[in-house]
């Protein structure tokens, strides 16, 4: 179980998601158990020769040539407050005090 | 119980002449008002002045003969399929004032059918979930009986049907999200073969998995909607290049045809008055002459924990892009660009979802990955090929979830027990095949349904069963409510 | 000291027409910022990738040109991170792991080292297909801006990643590599090597006795060379002064000239790669292939090894093969009868030479006149009808002005009165002439210098005006010493 938390810990490193100390808490107890019970497949295919199957038909994926346009203006859905005035986006980047 | 037109019906009906679309439009608004504020189906309705000027439309359509196949038909669309015209936000918080600049492939293909969308419905925040309770707009309810949950994650799209607050609507499905609340409210749900309709425009959960299907009060309805929005798209790679399936004027199948065959594993875990109800139907299929034959499918035992790695490890990375940045939260303070990201994710997101995204690069990390992910292919391997030769020689039927429409609160508490009402239908899923969901009866006033799997592209097969197996149950058209 | 490097060079399909997985621009340069992107491009959800065909003939070119071994299927792999530029947090890119499959799983490439004029075999790593992401840009400086400013126009541009083996034997063979692998793929027609960020180079270097160094953001060919240098020359010092070379990523400040350790410390990624379940993999068909052979059958190497069987110097031909229109235009002159030799010299070294002082580009094929205009001088040339420097020194620089006009119009008129302009510069010149005839010979070149300006632009052989003067000048002689 100790173990299982910190590959949670690790895991939500990954994710990239704030959570509150208590919130990690009963996150690696409930995700712990899942990946425990989730671990089940593991044991299913273990000794096993089969491939793994990564698109359910095994189809090649067709090429594109040229699909009508379809350019979107950022204006179209994100709010003007986020563009400076070239058009860039502005994504918070450096703590300014 | 009372029963409502079914979308055929009213196109018939409209094109006699003998109901104004314009009339029923409004028909439909009163049963949304009337039912929207206890069951909570609708994150966007469409305004009802909207509503009627296309139906208006509509009408003058009918008049000079013009009217396409879903002329003024009332479609309520899943809030995590890409509408233009209205927000799409997935029941989170994350998208919540976000209107994409395109629509789906299905939405164009809806609209051009003549359809009009009255709303887009709740569900489970980004469609993780199986009772549709998880939405950052409050849970959706059962209009069958208000404690209980509709089944998720297309809750919405199946409780409004089950009020008449819509004639037909879109749904996802991932690992059941289709045939649970299909199975929940007495309504026919459709998760089509892999790759028969086009994912454009979804919010993607499992993209290997899912597949966008009708919901509908008749399988005629059902194979109708289908037949509109199936077909190749040139802008998704995983469609299937085919043309748009035949559905909506198929005849009922008869003994003989096809035969059924029941897994034991795909039983043998339901609650007595769920197995009950599915015996009683499989008895009725066989007193008609059908064969309904025993069979086994050991894989599906894995098939549950297989496709929640699979789901969970395609989400986490799916849902990596909501970082504050294209979609912005007030709520986060600018500052340290990964700070910003993991504040606005934890704010943006619900609970289930964070813990979804947690176990999926979980299953992806180094050191995880073989024995998570890689593994759960393999098994999905394992899946497909089974329910392939199987669905060959036989129709493959099961109850459609385990249990009865649970109550509120009743399952979410325990994530393992939630996973388990998943666990006959995350197996269509995983082999990619198209299985239906239908009423098969009732259980203490609650709906009971039944799920019927066929091989690859065999949707005129279950649709065809559909139709045989309605005229038995007489549950065409129903709707919860006093008539 | 020995060193050990590899490179790993990026490098944009600028001419693909389009991004890799929509049809926005490969060329975003000429768009205001945000005005190159779709919901592709910028990862909305629910929008789906799908490869353009010219982007995977060009990469499958290159792998053909880089000797690679190419699979029977192409996969795209997911590799996630977060950083603004990358819209949804992760890069649709080739890895030859977890079920991925690259465009080329291993090759070599040989250049010319033009040093020694020996051919140099490096051996390729692998070549990966990916998106570029989009372009950050901070207010002031990168450890203190506010916001990073995002621009997707770059984003989803097809990249190639070209990763050598740690083959390369010093900071200038490096550079000759860069530079012969950039005109492989512009013979390809896959890139423009001259636009600004097309390319950019990361470089692992070591010395004996240390660990590698990786220096990245290099970014001309020049630079390759000074960058390496320079770490070089800094890892053999701390050898030799007995200390150790620590292994770390170290980024190249082109203005200062120095390599200096990162500054801002990217946060320590685990990629969570797995098969883009969006991107079914692409078959490398018999049709694809034989497109990329042809494509790719125009390599440096062999256009060379054309031009030196037809008699060219090394030095000249190599000029020539490095400029491919300058390549094409030779072989097509030399096809429709022209003397090699005089082609050679007119579009290797004098040609070539007008457009540099210019400052045009000689790899814009719009600077150079059609091949029939270049036989047509050098049959003028061959004929004896005028000499090389007057095609050189009065025609060259009209083409080089206006390459398409027509040969006719530039030609200069001929002097046909060589004797008269003689006399009238004898006439002009007494100090000089007297000069000669006192025994100083050098004046006679002054002398034919005039008679050459005399001509005013017409063309005259420079040996005739000296043949004639000489004759002139000894007549004079004879009278004189009568006297």
């Amino acid at each position: 179980m100790e173990d299982g938390c910190r590959a949670v810990r690790r895991a939500v490193e990954l994710a990239r998601i704030a959570f509150t100390s208590e919130e990690l808490e009963r996150l690696c107890k409930e995700a712990s158990r899942i990946a425990e019970y989730l671990a089940s497949v593991g044991e299913a295919v273990k000794g096993l020769d089969v491939e793994p199957l990564y698109h359910v038909w095994e189809e090649e994926g067709g090429l594109r040539d040229r699909i009508e346009d379809r350019r979107v203006p950022l204006e179209s859905f994100l709010p003007p407050e986020r563009l400076d005035g070239e058009g860039r986006v502005k994504v918070p980047w450096r703590e300014v005090k | 119980m009372r029963k409502l037109k079914t979308a055929y019906e009213l196109v018939e009906a409209y094109r006699n002449g003998s109901l104004d679309p314009v009339e029923h439009a409004w028909r439909v608004i009163e049963e949304i008002g009337r039912w929207e504020g206890r069951v909570n189906a609708y994150i966007t309705l469409e305004a009802p002045e909207a509503i009627i000027i296309q139906a208006e439309e509509a009408r003058e359509r009918y008049r000079r003969g013009e009217h396409r196949p879903l002329e003024g038909v009332l479609v309520a669309v899943k809030d995590n399929i890409s509408t233009s015209f209205m927000p799409t936000t997935a029941a989170s918080r994350m998208l919540e004032k976000y209107i994409p600049p395109f629509n789906a492939t299905v939405v164009e293909r809806l609209v051009r059918a003549g359809a009009i969308v009255v709303g887009k419905t709740n569900m489970d925040e980004f469609a993780m979930g199986s009772t549709s309770e998880f939405s950052a707009f409050g849970p959706v309810r059962n209009p069958w009986d208000l404690e209980r949950v509709p089944g998720g994650s297309s809750g919405g799209s199946a409780a409004c049907l089950a009020y008449g607050g819509c004639d037909l609507s879109l749904g996802s499905d991932t690992g059941g999200s289709i045939r649970l609340p299909a199975a929940y409210t007495a309504t026919v749900g459709i998760k089509p073969t892999y790759g028969l309709v086009s994912r454009y425009g979804l919010i993607p959960y499992g993209n290997s998995l899912e597949q966008i299907g009708p919901m509908a009060r008749s399988v005629k309805d059902a194979a109708l909607l289908l037949e509109v929005i199936g077909g190749w798209d040139p802008r998704d790679s995983t469609s299937l290049r085919i043309d748009p399936p035949k559905l909506s004027n198929l005849e009922p199948l008869e003994p003989g045809e096809a035969s059924l065959c029941v897994p034991r594993e795909m039983v043998e875990g339901s609650e007595e008055p769920v197995a009950k109800v599915f015996w009683n139907l499989m008895g009725k299929l066989e007193s008609e002459g059908f064969e309904v034959l025993e069979a086994s499918l050991p894989e599906v035992s894995k098939a549950l924990p297989a496709y929640y790695i699979i789901a969970l490890a395609e989400a986490a990375s799916n849902l990596a892009r909501y970082d504050g940045g294209l979609y912005p939260r007030e709520d986060v303070e600018a500052g340290d660009y990964w700070r910003h990201v993991a504040e606005a994710r934890a704010r943006g997101f619900g609970w289930e979802v964070k813990k979804r995204i947690v176990l999926g690069s979980y299953a992806l990390s180094e050191g995880y990955r073989d024995e998570y992910y890689i593994a759960a292919t393999k098994v999905r391997r394992l899946v497909r090929d089974a329910v392939l030769r199987l669905a060959r020689k036989c129709i493959i039927a099961s109850p459609a979830a385990p249990i009865l429409p649970p109550r509120l609160g009743e399952r979410i508490t325990d994530p393992l027990l939630l996973y388990a009402m998943d666990v006959y239908t995350v197996v269509a899923n995983l082999a990619g095949v198209p299985a239906l969901a239908m009423p098969a009866g009732f259980s203490q006033g609650l709906p009971v349904g039944v799920q019927f799997m066929a091989y690859r592209l065999g949707e005129d097969l279950l649709v065809r069963l559909g139709l045989t197996v309605e005229e038995m149950t007489g549950l065409r058209g129903v709707a919860a409510g006093e008539g | 000291m020995k060193a050990k490097i590899g490179l790993e060079i990026h490098v944009q399909l600028s001419e693909a027409g389009s991004k890799l997985f929509c049809d926005c621009d490969s060329e975003y340069r000429k768009y205001p910022p945000n005005r190159n992107v779709c919901p592709v491009c910028l990862g909305l959800p629910g929008a789906l990738p799908v490869p353009s065909k010219r982007a995977l003939t060009l990469a499958l070119a290159a792998a053909k040109a880089f000797n690679c071994k190419i699979p029977e299927r192409i996969v795209f792999t997911r590799k996630h991170y977060f950083y603004p530029d990358l819209p949804k947090n992760y890069q649709i890119t080739q890895f030859e792991k977890v079920g991925g499959a690259p465009v080329c799983l291993g090759g070599y490439v040989e250049f010319l080292n033009t040093d020694t004029w020996e051919w140099v075999r490096v051996g390729i790593r692998r070549v990966n297909l990916e998106e570029d992401p989009g372009r950050t840009y901070y207010e002031g400086d990168i450890l203190t801006s506010r916001y990073a400013l995002v621009d997707f126009n770059r984003s989803g541009v097809p990249l190639l990643e070209i990763v050598t083996e740690p083959d390369v034997r010093s900071p200038r063979e490096a550079r000759l590599l860069v530079e012969y692998i950039l005109l492989t793929l512009e013979y390809i027609g896959a890139t423009n090597p001259r636009l600004e960020g097309v390319f950019r180079v990361d470089a692992n270097v070591s010395v004996e006795g240390g660990e590698r160094v990786e220096v990245k953001n290099i970014g001309s060919t020049l630079d390759v060379e000074k960058a390496l240098k320079y770490e070089i020359g800094r890892q053999t010092m701390i050898v030799e002064r007995g200390g150790k070379v620590e292994r770390e990523t170290r980024h190249w400040d082109a203005a200062r000239g120095v390599t200096k350790p990162l500054r801002y410390k990217e946060e320590e990624a685990e990629y969570l790669y797995f098969p883009d379940p969006d991107l079914p993999p692409v078959r490398v068909t018999e049709d694809l292939l034989a497109e990329a052979s042809k494509t790719a059958s125009r390599s440096p190497k062999a256009i060379f090894e054309t031009v030196r069987k037809l008699g060219v110097k090394r030095e000249i031909a190599w000029s020539i093969v490095s400029s491919p229109p300058a390549a094409d235009r030779f072989l097509e002159a030399v096809r429709l009868g022209g003397d090699p030799q005089v082609l050679a010299r007119m579009v290797g070294v004098d040609y070539k030479g007008e457009l540099r002082e210019r400052g045009l580009d000689p790899n814009d094929p719009s600077r150079w006149p059609p091949a029939k205009t270049l036989t047509e001088l050098a049959k003028l040339v061959s004929t004896g009808e005028y000499t090389y420097d007057s095609i050189k020194g009065l025609v060259l620089p009209r083409l080089a002005e206006n390459p398409g006009v027509e040969v006719k119009a530039v030609l200069p008129e001929k002097v046909s009165d060589i004797d008269s302009l003689v006399e009238e510069v004898l006439k002009r010149e007494v100090k000089a002439v007297r000069d000669y005839l006192s025994g100083k010979k050098k004046a006679l070149n002054y002398l034919v210098g005039a008679v050459m300006r005399a001509a005013r632009g017409r063309a005259l052989d420079p040996r005739e005006a000296r043949k004639r003067l000489m004759e002139r000048l000894e007549s004079m002689k004879e009278p004189q010493g009568e006297g």
